[in-house]
């Protein structure tokens, strides 16, 4: 999963569970709100209960109008009051209405002088009717108010554990979460400052594991993508360092050597001339003759190597046969001298270097008419073949072969399988770098009766595409 | 077999360094035959007694064996390998006469257990004094299993 995305959903968790918190402790202020309303409303409802069991008593003695008067108007108010309460019992009303009742009964009976006992006796009982209802009330209005109380202090108390079991989910969630992804993010980094020290060692063929399609991930996979690139670059330099060595050294070799020749030589000439052998003499300046000839060869061939890919000429795109025309008219000579034959197929067309390419098949076509089988005249055949998903070119003999061993070596500079033969060996190293140059490669597989097969291919679209 | 008839073979393709060295050793040790071949692949047949070479009283072994690194077919390295793989053909003194002076060239012919290196000389003069001291030293004063010390 994404690091995003997870940090998007800790975050969504995080407010989810604060919302949810939010809300237990919103309703639990609404409860505490409306209890705590409903409290003064009964706090004021019993003072006034209380304000008309003092009138009562107050009637009771003085029997002033003015008292009945304050009585009825408080008794109004409060009976106001008492059915506002939706959670008012019927009984409670029921009181009420008995007390506001006894006191009207009282009142149509008059002050106490006037009566008799009987009379005295009936009003002493509706008073304490009177009293008895509005105690009863009293006492409905107080446990209410308690019981209203204790629920406020039930829900303050619910509200505090919403509010702590919130920020402790939320804290739990939150710091499991980010502790995770805390983890994850350190040991991708961890992974990542290694792989970046050991890359910076030279082990470019580490690979980081690169699963789990995360941006951490993406990372890995750059870095892998880094890694394989220093690597294919550090293999390239690695094998143009060993060719450029093997270069250095064999023009070194090649070129002392006929100086070996020359000046071991030239210090004979003394001794043969002192002693008159001018046969020898005559050999011996041959002998040195020949050598500064062959350093000659030598340093022309090392100058045409060099100008390849130095002096290039633009890329044109032609038909392969122009160029394989071409460069069997230049080597006319030695084709009609050895007998030799040519099967050409089809090998569409090139994108090149032209004169180069030409080079390539006069090379192949000379080296195979110089590794003919003794008395057997040379058939090559020229075709194209797709390989690795390019067009590739053949040249095929039936020639004397080269056995598997050789095969890489046929290529080096000034290398000949045959010492016999002629020549200073440059051909197809001339061959393999015109086609390296253009970015191909070129080798060796088996041709016609033990004969040789040169293939070489171009850069992608140095050919038309694969037939 | 006397000993001062010990053949030297020389393996070096070269026509000219071979007739260089035939005749500096033709100076320096003219009692011993030099054999000359070509190229590795030769030097092997010789040394195995193989075709060409089955007579062992035309091609007898050598005392000493001058060999060049950079040959066609099998290379110098590969020879000296041949050599000293064989325990009959172990003991005979390899010599590397070449004209490479690379480190990695010399590395690789101790790791092989060449003898001796030495690196052609440029100065025909050098040349001479090189081969002398090679063919006294190898030939006369160096004692091995097969022959006493002089």
């Amino acid at each position: 999963m994404r690091v995003a995305t997870r940090l998007k959903i800790a975050i969504a968790l995080t407010i989810g569970l604060s919302t949810l918190g939010l809300a237990f402790v919103a309703a639990s202020l609404v409860v505490t709100t409306t209890t705590v309303d409903g409290n003064a409303r009964l706090q004021k409802l019993v003072s006034n209960l209380y304000e008309i069991r003092i009138l009562s008593l107050e009637y009771e003695n003085a029997n002033l109008d003015r008292t009945a008067r304050q009585w009825r108007a408080l008794y109004r108010q409060v009976g106001d009051g008492i059915s506002t309460f939706d959670d008012m019992r019927p009984e409670i009303l029921v009181a009420y209405r008995n007390a506001g009742a006894s006191f009207e009964a009282i009142v149509a009976m008059g002050a106490l002088e006037d009566r008799t006992g009987m009379e005295a006796r009936a009003r002493a009982q509706r008073f304490a009717t009177l009293h008895i209802e509005t105690q009863r009330v009293i006492d409905w209005a107080k446990r209410d108010a308690e019981l209203k109380t204790t629920r406020l202090l039930r829900a303050l108390r619910d509200a505090g554990i919403g509010i702590a079991a919130a920020m402790f989910s939320i804290g739990f969630v939150a710091i499991a979460l980010v502790a995770r992804l805390g983890r994850h993010i350190l040991s991708s980094i961890d992974s990542l400052g290694d792989g970046t020290a050991r890359i910076a060692r030279g082990e470019f063929s580490l690979r980081l594991p690169a699963s789990g399609g995360d941006e951490l991930s993406g990372l890995a996979s750059s870095f892998n993508a880094m890694a394989s690139g220093l690597e294919a670059s550090y293999a390239d330099l690695e094998t143009k360092n060993a060719e450029l060595e093997r270069f250095t050294y064999t023009v070194s070799h090649d070129l002392k050597s006929p100086l070996i020749t020359i000046r071991g030589f030239l210090g004979y000439l003394v001794e043969d001339a002192e002693s008159g052998d001018t046969t020898r003499l005559r050999e011996d300046i041959g002998r040195i003759t020949a050598a500064a000839a062959k350093m000659e060869r030598l340093l022309g061939d090392l100058l045409a190597l060099s100008r390849i890919g130095r002096k290039a000429n633009p890329p044109e795109r032609f038909p392969m046969r122009v160029a394989l025309d071409e460069a069997l008219s230049r080597v006319e000579g030695s084709m009609n001298a050895s007998g030799a034959t040519v099967r050409v197929g089809e090998l569409g067309e090139a994108f090149a270097d032209r004169e180069r390419i030409i080079e390539v098949w006069q090379n192949l076509v000379e080296n195979a008419i110089k590794y003919a089988k003794p008395g057997v005249p040379p058939a090559l055949e020229a075709a194209s073949e797709p390989r690795d998903g390019r067009r590739a070119f053949l040249l095929r003999d039936n020639g004397i072969g080269i056995k598997d061993e050789y095969r890489d070596k046929a290529f080096a500079l000034f290398e000949k399988i045959d010492p016999k033969s002629e020549g200073t060996g440059i051909g197809l190293a001339l061959v393999k770098r015109i086609v390296e140059v253009h970015g191909g490669r070129v080798w060796i597989e088996d041709g016609i009766d033990g004969g040789s097969t040169f293939i070489f291919t171009l850069a992608d679209g140095g050919s038309d595409s694969a037939a | 077999m006397p000993l001062d008839a010990a053949t030297i073979l020389h393996v070096e393709d070269d026509d000219a360094h071979a007739e260089l060295v035939r005749r500096e050793l033709g100076k320096a040790a003219p009692r011993s035959p030099v054999s000359r071949v070509a190229d590795g692949a030769e030097a092997i047949a010789y040394l195995s007694g193989e075709g060409p070479y089955a007579d062992r009283r035309a091609h007898p072994l050598p005392a000493l064996v001058l060999l060049d690194l950079r040959l066609p077919k099998i290379d110098g390295l590969e020879v000296l390998r041949f050599i000293k793989e064989r325990e009959a053909l172990r003991p005979i003194p390899v010599v590397m006469l070449t004209s490479s002076d690379s480190e990695r060239d010399l590395a690789r012919a101790y790791d092989t257990h060449v003898n001796s290196y030495v690196v052609k000389p440029l100065d025909h003069l050098r040349f001479r004094a090189l081969l002398a001291d090679v063919a006294r030293y190898w030939m006369e004063l160096n004692a091995n299993p097969d022959r006493s010390p002089a």
